[in-house]
Parts: structure tokens; C-alpha cells; sequence
């Protein structure tokens, strides 16, 4: 999360943003937002729906949901996806701009 | 298991509320912005 908060600007120069999904609800969204001043949208979804339909993982042994990323086009398809099989199996910045670089350099 | 989500595939729609009460449907964003969906792992 801070790696998308540092880079958040490269992401909106390439006219792309970042919506961040959690399983948290809004109570602890909003301190968690406000702690690490983060610049993008935060989703709580308690409900955990929209998780379920993107088919975020949980691993029982390791405690948790596993991180998943996507980058989608403008037209709403799938461009990249990766789910994470550890907690810090998490794209770096540099994977998904080139990704969205790709996007901008195909005529939509 | 549950079928994961593949590259290429329409990334399903959904509608929820930002830390300000702000609504977001995906779909609102098509024709607009590249969009990059972090799912994450939850605070601990």
C-alpha cells in the first residue's frame, strides 16, 4: 500500500487509478486511510462480496486473504492479473506500469 | 475450488463505497481510466 501511495502519481500521469478493496470495515478503513495518508480510493467490503467474486484467496495456514492485483483496460477487461500465493507476493509498481504503458501505447 | 479470474475476461462489475461515502461502480469508469484493483489482505 505505501509502494502504491509513493508511486501514485506515475499511475495518474498514465491516466489509470487505484481502487483498493479490503475485507475491513469503514470504521477501520477510514483510520487505516488517514493514518498512512494514502491518496487513492479505499473500499471496505465487509461483506467480503466483491472479494468472492473476483475469487481472492484465503489460506487458512497462512492466516489470512492472499493479495491479488489487476489492471483493467478502459474497456473493462482484464489486462493483467496476479494472485498473490503469499502475503508479500505483490506486483511491484514497475510491472503494472508498464502494463498500463502498453494500454496507453495500443490504440483503445 | 472456485475458478480464478483470467487475463482477457470482462472484470465483473460492483459498486462500493469509499472512505467518504463517495460511491464506485466500476463500470462508471469504462471509456475513462485505466483502472488498477488492489485487493488486499486486511489490516491487522
Amino acid at each position: 500500500m505505501a509502494r502504491l501511495r509513493d508511486g501514485y502519481q506515475e499511475f495518474t500521469k498514465r491516466d489509470a487509478e487505484i481502487l483498493a478493496i479490503g475485507p475491513d470495515n469503514l470504521e477501520k478503513f477510514v483510520s487505516y486511510w488517514e493514518e498512512n495518508d494514502l491518496p487513492f480510493p479505499g473500499l471496505p467490503d465487509p461483506q467480503k462480496q466483491v472479494s468472492k467474486t473476483y475469487k481472492q484467496e484465503i489460506n487458512l495456514f497462512k492466516l489470512g486473504r492472499m493479495p491479488l492485483n489487476t489492471v483493467l483496460d478502459r474497456k473493462g477487461h482484464i489486462r493483467f492479473i496476479h494472485y498473490g500465493y503469499s502475503m508479500s507476493d505483490i506486483p511491484d509498481n514497475e510491472t503494472l506500469l508498464e502494463v498500463i504503458d502498453q494500454l496507453n501505447a495500443s490504440s483503445e | 475450488m472456485t475458478k480464478k479470474l483470467m487475463q482477457g475476461q470482462h472484470a465483473p462489475d460492483f459498486e462500493l463505497q469509499d472512505t467518504n461515502g463517495k460511491s464506485h461502480r466500476l463500470s462508471d469508469y469504462r471509456g475513462q481510466k485505466i483502472i488498477v484493483l488492489a485487493f488486499l489482505r486486511g489490516f491487522m
